[in-house]
């Protein structure tokens, strides 16, 4: 085979390995991998990927914990709602007002090593239990006690966010507000707050559509314009300007 | 991040056979996450986008870690990954053949973050990348993948043949088509630019 001419293959010498992502590049894509699958939750919990997430990865996720995971996260949401609807870019994690959207591959694109592509398995609910409230008591040796990781919040905001996702797929907003009022009552604001408003506003659109509901939807959307889940919040409360004590549950939740 | 084990599959016993140790997600990222981002780029992913579908990539290595059977090079799989992200990539976005590095952003900070290389190094590279680019940028997308992983990458006919699931000959034939494609692309790019010198 021809092989290239001196001059073509020291060019091609000279750019080889010379571009590589920073650290930081690194560690973003890896969050935004990370979220995405915890919140898609199902396959890689089902499949024992998971399992394989190391010390490693939750330690990166401790160390990104403190940056803005943004619009990104709650975006999973939106493509897992809508497959066709655009999902967050990765670099919308970092506070990028906007990004080109990518659409998912599709099934077919993925190569896979068998020629038969397993069935999913049901995302088992509830995997992650909310963590129990947090005393806020003074504790005389605290200074001596390690403070708690910033992994667990994260985590937890994460398990949250996605089981206030199955309620709303099982017809239960009220539960679904409910979690994330206790979330936030335990844990306050985290790191995906603006995602937690977007379901929350879904959510009481769902469960009591009315004015409250649609003010609520409408600051979100004042807010957060940009966000991923604009227009699905905007969709799922087109409804919300029907009476207000209309209630597909007969539980009334409490707000978040 | 806690999970219930319930009805997990022993990673050791699983989809991939038992005794096949399924690799570990962080490990995977970390060998690989340089060589996938790299070559999205060569591959014609525009700057802004690179990082989504880095991402696109990583999940799907995610979620189907456990089905890798180790019959391929793990290499080999995730690369065949990101050819099908970059393609479907490229019918969902508009190209721009112009865009090529542009010496700012990821790049410059990457070459800045070499600290074995002095400024000239340095720069050289940054030209070197502009003009690779600019000369991938001419071949079409089939010719361009092979030539990214066999000049680039340096991987095999073979590999390449599996990665984008076509016969070693065609890999070849590709291959040789590219490197002519891409020489005729210099030879026009080095007219130019002698054309602009005084």
């Amino acid at each position: 085979m021809n092989e290239l001419k001196p001059e073509a293959r020291s060019l091609v010498e000279a750019a080889r390995g010379a571009e590589s992502p920073s650290q930081t590049d690194r560690a973003r894509i890896k969050r935004g991998v990370l979220v995405q699958v915890a919140l898609l939750g199902a396959a890689s919990t089902a499949t024992g990927s998971a399992v394989a997430m190391s010390l490693a990865t939750k330690i990166t996720l401790v160390g990104l914990s403190v940056a803005a995971i943004g619009g990104g996260a709650v975006s999973l949401w939106k493509w897992q709602e809508h497959p066709s609807a655009p999902r967050a870019p990765a670099h919308q994690m970092v506070a990028k007002p906007k990004a080109t959207p990518i659409a998912p591959p599709t099934v077919e694109a993925i190569p896979a090593e068998s020629p038969q592509v397993p069935p999913v398995e049901p995302r088992p609910r509830d995997v992650v239990k909310t963590p129990t409230r947090r005393s806020t008591a003074v504790d005389p040796v605290a200074h001596d006690v390690p403070a708690p990781s910033p992994i667990r919040p994260l985590e937890a905001e994460l398990a949250v966010l996605r089981q206030a996702q199955d309620d709303l797929r099982a017809g239960l907003p009220a539960q679904a507000l409910r979690r994330l009022g206790e979330f936030e009552q335990h844990h306050g604001p985290g790191s995906l707050g603006q995602e937690r408003q977007a379901i929350a506003a879904i959510a009481l659109c769902q469960a009591r559509p009315g004015p409250t509901a649609q003010a609520r939807a409408e600051t979100f959307l004042r807010s957060t314009p940009e966000s991923p889940l604009a227009a699905r919040v905007r969709s799922a409360c087109e409804k919300a300007k029907a009476p207000e004590n209309q209630s597909n549950e007969t539980e009334r939740p409490r707000e978040p | 991040m806690p999970s219930s084990t319930g009805n997990l599959p022993n990673p050791a016993e699983g989809p991939n056979g038992p005794g096949f140790p399924v690799p570990a997600f962080d490990n995977v990222y970390e060998t690989m996450v340089d060589f996938v981002w790299r070559s999205a780029r060569r591959m014609g992913v525009r700057q802004a986008d690179t990082d989504d579908v880095v991402q696109e990539v990583f999940v799907i290595v995610h979620r189907r870690l456990a089905e890798f059977e180790g019959r391929a090079q793990l290499k080999t799989w995730v690369f065949q990954i990101l050819v099908h992200v970059v393609k479907h990539y490229f019918r969902t976005h508009d190209r721009k053949p112009g865009d090529v590095a542009s010496g700012s952003g990821t790049e410059i900070q990457a070459l800045e973050a070499n600290h074995d290389q002095g400024p000239t190094v340095q720069l050289e590279r940054m030209e070197a990348l502009r003009a690779l680019d600019r000369l991938l940028s001419q071949l079409d997308d089939d010719k361009r993948v092979v030539f990214v992983l066999a000049e680039l990458e340096q991987l095999t006919l073979l590999e390449i043949a599996e990665i984008v699931e076509a016969n070693a000959n065609t890999v070849a034939s590709r291959l040789r088509a590219a490197r002519k494609d891409f020489e005729k692309a210099m030879s026009r790019f080095q007219a130019r630019e002698a054309g602009r010198k005084p």
